[in-house]
C-alpha cells in the first residue's frame, strides 16, 4: 500500500513537470503570456520577480510546484480569479457527471456482459454484443444532441440550457445532469458489457468453475460467488481508464450540454489564451486520473487476492 | 449388485464428429476403474459427460448413463442434486482447479453447507480433520489461506479434501496428478485411492498412465479413438494384452536398455566446476533483496559421447544447470569449461565458437519452434553459422536432416500443422543439423504421449549412437533415465546429491532423496 | 473458415466510407464551401439530397469533403503514432537496462494523461490547424503504441525459440529482427485499427469545439458544431454528420474484432 502510493509520487511529479514544460513551449516570454492583454512594463517586471522567472528554469518549476502543492495554481488572465478555487467550484459539476454515468454504467453492463458470456454463442449473446458494440461507435456528443433533440426540443421533458447546482435546487439539478449522465452511462455500458463478457468467458472455461458446478453449487451461485470477483478484476482497471478517457473528454459533454464543468473550463481557457487556467486545469485532472488508478490498484487485491497491494 | 455406475453405448459428438462412440462399462460400489488413452481417446468427455459438465461443443448423443440404477439425463435436476454427496470430481490442474478469489476454508465449505445440515463450527470442524487426513499441516490456520499460497501438490490435496468431504459414493479422477512432479505424484495417488477405501467411494480414474493403472485400478479400460479397444480386471491387461494397440501401450512403458561398455577414460568433453546460479528473490522496497541459489556449488563432468541424466523434483536445479552448462542463464560464480578451456566469460566470435559445438532441445515443442518459420526454414536456419555455406546446399543438408528424424516431405509446413511427436522431430532435427558435440535435452519427452514419446526416444537413442554426441538428458522421470542414460546425477535443492553408472544408481541408491524418486517411479509392472 | 459477420459488415460499412472520401476527391456535387445564403437551410429535395446549412452550402457535399478529411487526419495520425510508439517501444524492449528505464518513465508519464486531454494541452500550444491535430493526437497516442510494442517485445523475447536462437549462437540483433519483431505484428495490427477509430472520434470532437480543423473546410465535428443552433429547424444537420461518424466507427471496430479473432493464435491455427 505505501509503496505504491510511493511509487506513484514521481509519476505526480514527471506529470507536473511535463504540464509545466508544455505550457514553456509556446512562443514569447512567460510573463508576458501569464498577463495576457494587461502587461504592462511594470507589471511584467513585478511579476517576474514574483514567479522568480529571471531565475533558471528548474528553480522556476521548483517554485511552481512548491506553489502548486499549496493549491496557489495563480490567477486567471481573464477574469482574475484564482484558479485553485476556480478548478474545484468547476470540478463538482465534473465528478457528479462522471461518477453518476460510471456507476450507472457498471451496474448495467456488468451483469448483462456475465450473462452473455453465461449464454455464450445464443441469440442472447450475440445481440447484447451487437448493441454493446454498435453503443460505443456512437460519439458521445452527438447522442447528446441526439437526446437534446428528442427529450429537449421534442418531448420538452427537459430544460435545453442551463444549470443550476445541487446545493441551490436539487430536483432541479438532477433534471440538468440526466442527460449527459445517460449520454455517457449508455456509451461506457458499451465498453463495459464487451469487457466484462471477455472475463467472464476466461474465467467460465476455468477448472474451478468446473469444480463448483461438480459440488453441485447451483448456477446462479457459481456466477455471483466464483465468476464475479475474478471477472470483475480486470474490468475494474477498465474503469480506472474509463475514469480517465471520460475526464479528458468532458468536454465536448459539457459543451453540448451547456454545464459549467472543468472541461468547459479547460477549453474556453484555450480559446482565451488563459495559460495559467489551462495549466492548472491539466494539472488538476491528471493528478486526478492517477488518483484513480491508485484507488483502482489498491482495489485489485479484493477481487483478486493473488495480487498483493504491496 | 448394483452397479454405482454403468454407462451403456455412450456416445458423445463434437458437431458433426464423434470423439466418443458406442461406450460401455460399470462400476461396483468401491472399485476402481482406470479408462486409459492418449490424448484425444475421449477419455476426459467421458468423465463430463457422466457429470454433466461436458464443455460447450460437446454434447451426449445417446446412449444411457446410470447411477444407482437410475438414468441421469444431460441437464436434469435429478443430475444436479447427485453432484457432490453423489458424484464428486477431481481436476487436472491445480493451478486453476480452485478459485483464486476465494479462501480455502470457504471453498470446502461451501459443498458442506449445500449439502449436509453441518453448523457452521460443525462445518468447520469436519473441514480441518479433512484437511489433517490428506496432509495439510496445521489445518486450522490455513483454512485462512488463500490457494495462490499453497505449490501445486497441496492444491491438489485440498481440492481432494473438498470433493471428499462430501462422501461421494462415487469419485471421477480427470489426470489428477499430470500436472505434478514424480514424488508428489505418488504421494496423490496414494492419497485418492487411500480415501476412496476408507469411504467405500468408487474411483473413476482418468488417465495416460498406464503406471498408475497397475498400482491403482482393479479394473481397466483401454480407448482410443472414442472407442473401447480392451477391458478387464486391470493385472491380467497389463500382463497379457490381447489387442495391438494395448499391447503397444504396454511396451511404450520405459524399460532399461543393456548398460553400454564404459567408454575409455578420455578429457571431459564439458565440465562445471563449483557453479552456481543465483537469482534476486522480489525483494519489498527497502529491504535487501533476498537470494535465490537455483544451482549452488555444483561441479559436474561430461565425457564425449556419454549421455547423462540430470534427475530432480521441480525446483530440483536441474533445468537451471542445464542451461547455464549452455551459457544460456549467466552464472554467478564457478568455471564452465567446454574442451578443457574455459568459457565462462567467453564473448564476441570466441562464444560462437562454443555455440556452434553445442545445442538444446527443449520441453514444449510448441512454444520452441518460431511459429511463423516454415519447418525446413527452422532446421536450415544452424547452418547461416558458421557463415560460408551457400543457400541451397543449408536447404539440402535441412531436407536430409529432416529425411533422418522421420519427416520427408514435410518441410514446407507450418509447426502448427504438425503433431507434437513431430514437433519435437523437427526441435531435434534443428539442434542435430550441425552436428553439435553437446545436447543439452531439457525434458525432451516429457510432454509427449506415451507411444510417441517411445519413437521419439527410439530417435534420439540413434541419432546419439549414429552422431556420438554427448548428451545431458534433463528429466523428472526415471523411467527415460533407464532407457537413455549411461551415468545419473541426481539433483536436490541445487546440490548434487547423488551420481554414478545407471544400473548403480537404479539398483542401490545411496541417498533418500533418489530412493524416494526410485519409489514413486511408475514402472513396468514386473519389470 | 466459419462465416464472420464481423468482418462483413465491418467491411461494408468502412467500405462506404472510403468509397464516399474517395469520390470526393474527384466530384462532389456543390463546392463543399460555396456560400449561397439565398439558399439557407433548404430541406433535403432533388437538387440538394440532404440539404442545405445555415450559409446555404451543400450538407451532403460537405459531408464527402468531411469523410476525406477525417480519414486523411486520422490515418496520418496513425501513421505518426506507430512510427513513433514502434521507435519508443522497441528500443525499450530490445535495449533494456537504463534505456528502458528512462522511456519507461517518460513513457508512463504521458501515459498518465488521458489521451485526448494531453492532445488539448498540445492543441492550446500549437493552435487548432488540420496539421496540428495530426500531431497532437500522434503525440497522445504514441505512448500507447509503445506500451504495447515493448510489451509484446518483453513476453516474445521469454518465448523458447527465441532461447533457442540464442544458443544457435545467432546474433543478438539477428535474433530481434528474424523471431521477435515479426511476431509484434499481429498486436499492432489489432491496435492500429482500434488507434484509427479513436482519432476519428477524437478529431471530430476536437472539431465540435473549435480546436480541430477550422472552417470553412468541413469536417463532421464542425458540421455538428455549428448545427448546434438550428437543431430544432434543421435536425437533418445535426443528425447526418453523426451518422457518418458513427457509420466509419461502427465499420472500424467490427473490423477490429475480425482481426483480433483471425489473428488470435487461440482460435486460429
Amino acid at each position: 500500500m505505501l509503496k505504491r502510493l510511493l511509487v506513484a509520487l514521481p509519476t505526480l511529479l514527471l506529470v507536473a513537470a511535463s504540464v509545466f514544460f508544455l505550457m514553456r513551449l509556446i512562443p514569447g516570454d512567460p510573463a508576458t503570456i501569464i498577463l495576457g492583454d494587461a502587461a504592462t512594463p511594470d507589471s511584467v517586471a513585478d511579476l517576474r520577480l514574483a514567479y522568480g522567472l529571471d531565475r533558471p528554469v528548474l528553480v522556476q518549476f521548483a517554485l511552481w510546484i512548491e506553489r502548486a502543492a499549496g493549491g496557489d495554481l495563480g490567477r486567471s488572465i481573464t477574469s482574475g480569479e484564482a484558479v485553485g478555487p476556480l478548478i474545484l467550484q468547476r470540478f463538482q459539476v465534473t465528478a457528479a457527471i462522471v461518477c453518476a454515468s460510471v456507476t450507472l454504467a457498471v451496474l448495467i453492463a456488468v451483469p448483462l456482459g456475465m450473462l452473455a458470456a453465461w449464454r455464450q454463442n445464443s441469440w442472447g449473446d450475440v445481440a447484447i454484443v451487437a448493441a454493446a458494440t454498435f453503443l460505443l461507435s456512437i460519439p458521445s456528443f452527438w447522442l447528446g444532441l441526439i437526446f437534446l433533440l428528442v427529450f429537449g426540443l421534442w418531448l420538452g421533458w427537459v430544460p435545453v440550457v442551463g444549470y443550476v447546482t445541487f446545493a441551490e435546487d436539487f430536483r432541479g439539478a438532477l433534471h440538468y445532469i440526466a442527460l449527459p449522465v445517460a449520454t455517457l452511462a449508455l456509451i461506457e455500458t458499451g465498453v463495459l458489457i464487451r469487457m466484462a463478457r471477455a472475463s467472464t468467458v476466461e474465467v467460465l472455461r476455468l477448472d474451478y468453475i468446473a469444480h463448483a458446478r461438480a459440488k453441485g453449487v447451483p448456477e446462479w451461485r457459481v456466477l455471483a460467488r466464483h465468476a464475479f470477483p475474478n471477472a470483475f478484476a480486470p474490468t475494474l482497471t477498465l474503469i480506472g481508464l474509463i475514469m480517465g478517457s471520460l475526464l479528458g473528454g468532458i468536454a465536448v459533454i459539457e459543451t453540448v450540454f451547456t454545464l459549467p464543468g472543468l472541461g468547459r473550463l479547460l477549453v474556453e481557457a484555450i480559446f482565451a489564451r488563459d495559460y495559467p487556467v489551462i495549466q492548472g486545469v491539466m494539472l488538476f485532472i491528471a493528478v486526478i486520473y492517477v488518483m484513480v488508478n491508485l484507488v483502482v490498484d489498491l482495489l485489485y487485491p479484493v477481487f483478486d487476492p493473488r495480487v498483493t497491494a504491496g | 449388485m448394483t452397479p454405482v455406475l454403468e454407462v451403456h453405448r455412450l456416445s458423445i459428438a463434437a458437431g458433426a464428429r464423434h470423439v466418443v462412440q458406442d461406450l460401455s462399462f460399470r462400476i461396483a460400489p468401491g472399485e476402481a476403474l482406470a479408462l486409459v488413452g492418449e490424448s484425444g481417446s475421449g477419455k476426459s468427455a467421458t468423465a463430463r459427460a457422466v457429470i454433466g459438465l461436458l464443455p460447450p461443443g460437446l454434447a451426449r448423443d445417446g446412449g444411457a448413463i446410470r447411477f444407482e440404477g437410475a438414468a441421469l439425463a444431460p441437464g436434469s435436476a435429478a443430475l444436479r442434486r447427485l453432484r457432490g454427496p453423489g458424484i464428486g470430481m477431481v481436476f487436472q490442474e491445480p493451478m486453476t482447479s480452485l478459485n483464486p478469489a476465494h479462501r480455502i476454508g470457504a471453498q470446502m465449505e461451501e459443498g458442506l453447507a449445500l449439502h449436509t445440515s453441518l453448523s457452521r463450527s460443525g462445518r468447520r470442524d469436519a473441514c480441518i480433520a479433512m484437511l489433517e487426513r490428506v496432509g495439510i499441516a496445521d489445518p486450522a490456520s490455513r483454512l485462512n489461506a488463500f490457494p495462490h499460497e499453497f505449490s501445486g501438490g497441496m492444491r491438489q490435496r485440498i481440492m481432494l479434501a473438498s470433493v471428499m468431504l462430501l462422501r461421494p459414493r462415487l469419485l471421477i479422477a480427470d489426470e489428477p496428478t499430470t500436472a505434478l512432479d514424480t514424488l508428489t505424484q505418488a504421494e496423490v495417488m496414494d492419497l485418492i485411492s487411500g480415501l476412496a477405501r476408507e469411504h467405500g467411494t468408487a474411483l473413476l480414474l482418468i488417465t495416460h498412465d498406464l503406471g498408475l493403472v497397475a498400482r491403482y485400478a482393479d479394473q481397466a479400460l483401454v480407448m482410443q479413438a472414442g472407442r473401447a479397444v480392451e477391458a478387464g480386471p486391470a493385472a491380467p491387461l497389463l500382463d497379457t494384452p490381447r489387442e495391438a494397440y494395448t499391447r503397444a501401450l504396454v511396451d511404450a512403458l520405459p524399460r532399461r536398455g543393456p548398460a553400454r561398455p564404459a567408454a575409455p577414460a578420455s578429457a571431459p568433453l564439458i565440465e562445471v566446476r563449483s557453479l552456481s546460479v543465483t537469482y534476486p528473490k522480489r525483494g519489498a522496497l527497502f529491504r535487501r533483496a533476498e537470494i535465490f541459489r537455483a544451482v549452488d556449488d555444483v561441479s559436474l563432468a561430461i565425457h564425449p559421447g556419454e549421455v547423462v541424466a540430470l534427475v530432480g523434483g521441480s525446483g530440483s536445479g536441474k533445468t537451471t544447470l542445464g542451461r547455464a552448462m549452455l551459457r544460456l542463464v549467466p552464472s554467478s560464480a564457478g568455471q564452465l569449461l567446454f574442451r578443457g578451456q574455459e568459457v565462462t566469460h567467453r564473448s564476441g566470435p570466441a562464444l560462437l565458437d562454443f555455440r556452434l559445438a553445442c545445442q538444446i532441445i527443449f520441453q514444449d515443442p510448441y512454444s520452441s519452434l518460431d511459429p511463423r518459420m516454415r519447418v525446413r526454414d527452422i532446421v536450415a536456419e544452424p547452418l547461416r553459422l558458421p557463415a560460408g555455406l551457400p543457400m541451397d546446399e543449408r536447404y539440402r543438408r535441412a531436407e536430409a536432416m529432416l529425411e533422418e528424424v522421420g519427416l520427408g516431405g514435410l518441410g514446407a509446413r507450418f509447426p502448427h500443422a504438425l503433431s507434437g511427436g513431430q514437433r519435437q522431430r523437427v526441435a531435434i532435427a534443428r539442434a542435430l543439423v550441425r552436428n553439435p558435440a553437446f545436447v543439452v535435452a531439457d525434458e525432451a519427452v516429457s510432454a509427449l504421449d506415451a507411444t510417441v514419446r517411445k519413437q521419439v526416444l527410439a530417435l534420439l537413442r540413434e541419432q546419439q549412437r549414429r552422431r556420438g554426441f554427448a548428451c545431458l538428458f534433463v528429466t523428472h522421470d526415471l523411467g527415460v533415465v533407464e532407457e537413455i542414460a549411461d551415468r545419473i546425477v541426481v539433483m536436490q535443492h541445487g546440490c548434487i546429491v547423488e551420481s554414478g553408472p545407471r544400473d548403480a544408481v537404479l539398483d542401490a541408491p545411496a541417498h533418500d532423496y533418489t530412493r524416494a524418486l526410485l519409489a514413486a517411479a511408475l514402472r513396468r509392472p514386473g519389470v | 473458415m466459419r462465416l464472420r459477420p464481423n468482418l462483413l459488415i465491418g467491411g461494408t460499412l468502412l467500405g462506404f466510407v472510403f468509397a464516399v472520401a474517395a469520390t470526393a476527391l474527384v466530384w462532389t456535387p456543390y463546392d463543399p464551401v460555396r456560400i449561397n445564403l439565398r439558399r439557407r437551410l433548404v430541406p433535403p429535395s432533388a437538387d440538394y439530397w440532404l440539404g442545405t446549412d445555415e450559409f446555404g452550402r451543400d450538407v451532403a457535399s460537405r459531408l464527402m469533403e468531411g469523410a476525406v478529411t477525417s480519414l486523411t487526419v486520422a490515418a496520418a495520425t496513425v501513421v505518426m503514432a506507430l512510427v513513433l510508439g514502434m521507435a519508443i517501444g522497441l528500443a525499450g524492449g530490445f535495449l533494456r537496462g537504463w534505456t528502458d528505464r528512462i522511456l519507461g518513465a517518460v513513457n508512463d508519464t504521458l501515459l498518465a494523461f488521458p489521451g485526448i486531454l494531453l492532445a488539448l494541452g498540445l492543441l492550446a500550444v500549437l493552435g487548432p490547424s488540420r496539421w496540428g491535430i495530426v500531431l497532437a493526437l500522434g503525440l497522445a497516442y504514441a505512448p500507447s503504441v509503445a506500451r504495447v510494442v515493448r510489451g509484446s517485445v518483453l513476453s516474445i523475447r521469454e518465448r523458447e525459440f527465441v532461447e533457442a536462437s540464442r544458443a544457435l549462437g545467432n546474433s543478438e540483433g539477428y535474433t530481434l529482427l528474424r523471431h521477435v519483431l515479426p511476431h509484434t505484428a499481429a498486436p499492432v495490427t489489432v491496435l492500429a485499427t482500434s488507434l484509427f477509430g479513436w482519432v476519428i472520434l477524437a478529431e471530430s470532437a476536437l472539431s465540435f469545439l473549435g480546436l480541430g480543423v477550422p472552417p470553412p473546410a468541413a469536417t463532421w465535428g464542425n458540421m455538428l458544431a455549428s448545427a448546434r443552433p438550428f437543431m430544432g429547424d434543421a435536425p437533418l444537420l445535426s443528425i447526418a454528420p453523426g451518422v457518418m461518424i458513427a457509420t466509419c466507427l461502427l465499420g472500424v471496430n467490427l473490423l477490429g474484432d475480425a482481426l483480433r479473432d483471425l489473428l488470435d493464435p487461440r482460435d486460429g491455427a
